[in-house]
């Protein structure tokens, strides 16, 4: 807990590499949210079917971070699968609210990127993580105030419905929208 | 059995030629690494050694795969790993259309794949030092290995993903960071304040106060919301100055510090919503002119749980003589009201002074002896 009274997420990042002849790279730290259960220990998923973007305040030190949604699957193959996200703090004192749609987030399997991108099955989500992997060595400090994924409206016109952001709109973009759900009520 | 025979000869103290196998060489094989040999280290003298070895009259190259492996190890010594044509260089080493498979079992089975994975593991330390590679290199990849090889799947990829990754940060560097502190403060400072656009970043010299000991540059940050706050500030409650606090700015720290004020008190509004007794003029009727000051409620984004911001800065040398001449600056360039207010330094100690406890030392690297 940061002085602040919020998450702290922060260590030293040091990418001298074990030698075991093994490893290749060292240096990275990343944690993630508890699997939820529901009763009696039964594994359970998130359900974020209703929801399109991911609302972050934190307060950085310039570093990059990773967020990282995970939605392991039924087959083995599919359980290293991880969304990812770059997170780009600003650094310095003040709070930077971070609005990430899920669209964004770009499929990794063990970390490299895979050639066929899926969407994100957002009924099955089973984690959330952040971890900082930029290969700078020295330390990292990430203070989270809240992770929120809110609620986002919609407008159902006949044939589907549609995601309203609250834009400021020219008024070219306001006669568009009149025209689009005009056609859709009729 | 085998021993026994050995020991009864060895005993025996023959001169036999057989002998002269099971005896102990003290001979040992060394090994040259021609980098290692190398007294200037730098581009130019990288290049050389890969034309050195390309140069051998041995046309075979044999242990090219070693070769560049070593030469992908060293590229740090050097500073090179950032740069395009020497990835290209090394590449060049690979003889061309030999590698290429000439049959569907070929292709299939990784032809030659010992050289394809120090392809592919050239390319990983391309793409991990932020290198994007070109057309160039993608025709002499072909060349080498054909359009089914695996390196070549590689740089495709990378020529798909690096771009769309390179420029992601909303905050803009340059590729190449300037070296100089001053250089790094300003875009450090000019980093954290974008929050807000009316924020001035100032570049003041210390000799300007004749008390201060330290010569050095300070940058210094304000905007104009910061200075009304730190002028209805409190006098009696002191402000404070912490840091230093560090940034990031791609791989290079700079740190800073930040002016601490209170908090302004809340606003409690008693006044009664249904009294027309006295009802003000809204802004916007010509004639009436707004308020001046800051809306009385908790708005801007300097106001925090700890304190307000009122300004930051980052002085070449982090010392606390530096950060009394920010002060001083600071009150002669438009904040007159620091002269009576008391200002407390809570400065942590910086991280060279502490001695860091390792469990783990670095194991120093043994130099490779060399002919």
């Amino acid at each position: 807990m940061s002085s602040a009274g919020r998450a702290r997420f922060y260590g030293q990042l040091d990418t001298r590499v074990p030698k075991d002849g093994r490893i290749k790279k060292a240096g990275y730290c990343a944690m993630r949210s508890k699997r939820i259960r529901k009763s009696f220990k039964r594994e359970c998923t998130f359900n974020w079917n209703l929801y399109n973007t991911l609302v972050l305040k934190v307060r950085g030190d310039g570093r990059s971070y990773l967020l990282n949604i995970s939605c392991e699957g039924y087959y083995d193959i599919t359980w290293n699968d991880i969304y990812h996200y770059v997170l780009y703090t600003r650094g310095g004192p003040y709070w930077q609210i971070a609005k990430i749609p899920f669209s964004k987030f770009i499929l990794g399997s063990k970390g490299r990127v895979q050639d066929k991108q899926n969407r994100m099955r957002l009924d099955r989500v089973t984690h959330f993580g952040i971890s900082c992997g930029d290969k700078i060595e020295g330390p990292f400090d990430l203070e989270i105030e809240y992770v929120d994924v809110p609620e986002q409206k919609f407008v159902y016109f006949k044939d589907g419905i549609m995601e309203v952001w609250r834009v400021p709109m020219s008024q070219s973009a306001i006669s568009n929208l009149l025209r689009i759900v005009r056609s859709g009520v009729e | 059995m085998a021993t026994k025979i050995i020991r009864s000869i060895l005993r025996c103290k023959t001169n036999n030629f057989i002998l002269k196998r099971w005896e102990s060489s003290e001979k040992r094989v060394t090994v040259y690494d021609p980098f290692v040999t190398i007294p200037k280290k730098n581009k130019s003298s990288y290049l050389e050694a890969i034309k050195m070895y390309e140069a051998k009259t041995d046309f075979r190259r044999r242990g090219h795969v070693e070769f560049i492996y070593a030469a992908l190890a060293r590229m740090q010594e050097f500073g090179v790993q950032k740069d395009l044509d020497v990835y290209k260089a090394l590449v060049d080493i690979l003889p061309k259309g030999k590698f290429i498979p000439q049959n569907i079992f070929q292709a299939e089975f990784m032809h030659y794949p010992k050289q394809q994975q120090c392809t592919v593991d050239l390319l990983e330390q391309m793409e991990d030092n932020h290198v994007i590679p070109d057309t160039e290199m993608e025709q002499m990849l072909l060349n080498i290995f054909g359009r089914r090889g695996i390196p070549l799947r590689k740089f495709w990829r990378m020529m798909y993903w690096m771009p769309k990754f390179k420029n992601l940060s909303p905050w803009y560097l340059p590729d190449e960071l300037p070296k100089d502190t001053l250089e790094l403060a300003i875009l450090a400072i000019q980093r954290i304040t974008s929050v807000d656009a009316e924020t001035r970043v100032d570049i003041w010299q210390t000799e300007e106060i004749e008390a201060s000991l330290d010569k050095t540059w300070v940058v210094s940050a304000q905007s104009d919301a910061q200075k009304v706050l730190l002028a209805e500030q409190p006098l009696e409650e002191p402000l404070t100055v912490r840091g230093p606090f560090f940034v990031y700015l791609r791989d290079q720290v700079v740190n800073y510090f930040i002016l601490f004020g209170k908090i302004r008190p809340e606003h409690v509004d008693n006044k009664d919503p249904d009294d027309v007794s006295n009802i003000e003029k809204p802004i916007g009727i010509p004639g009436v002119i707004g308020q001046s000051t800051l809306p009385a409620t908790k708005c801007t984004v300097h106001e925090q749980d700890d304190g307000t911001i009122v300004s930051i800065c980052a002085t070449g040398t982090s010392s606390r003589d530096s950060l009394l001449s920010w002060i001083r600056l600071l009150e002669k360039y438009g904040n007159p009201l620091l002269s009576k207010i008391p200002v407390i330094f809570t400065l942590t100690a910086p991280s060279t002074d502490v001695s860091l406890q390792e469990t783990q030392p670095a194991i120093k690297e043994s130099k490779i002896a060399t002919s």
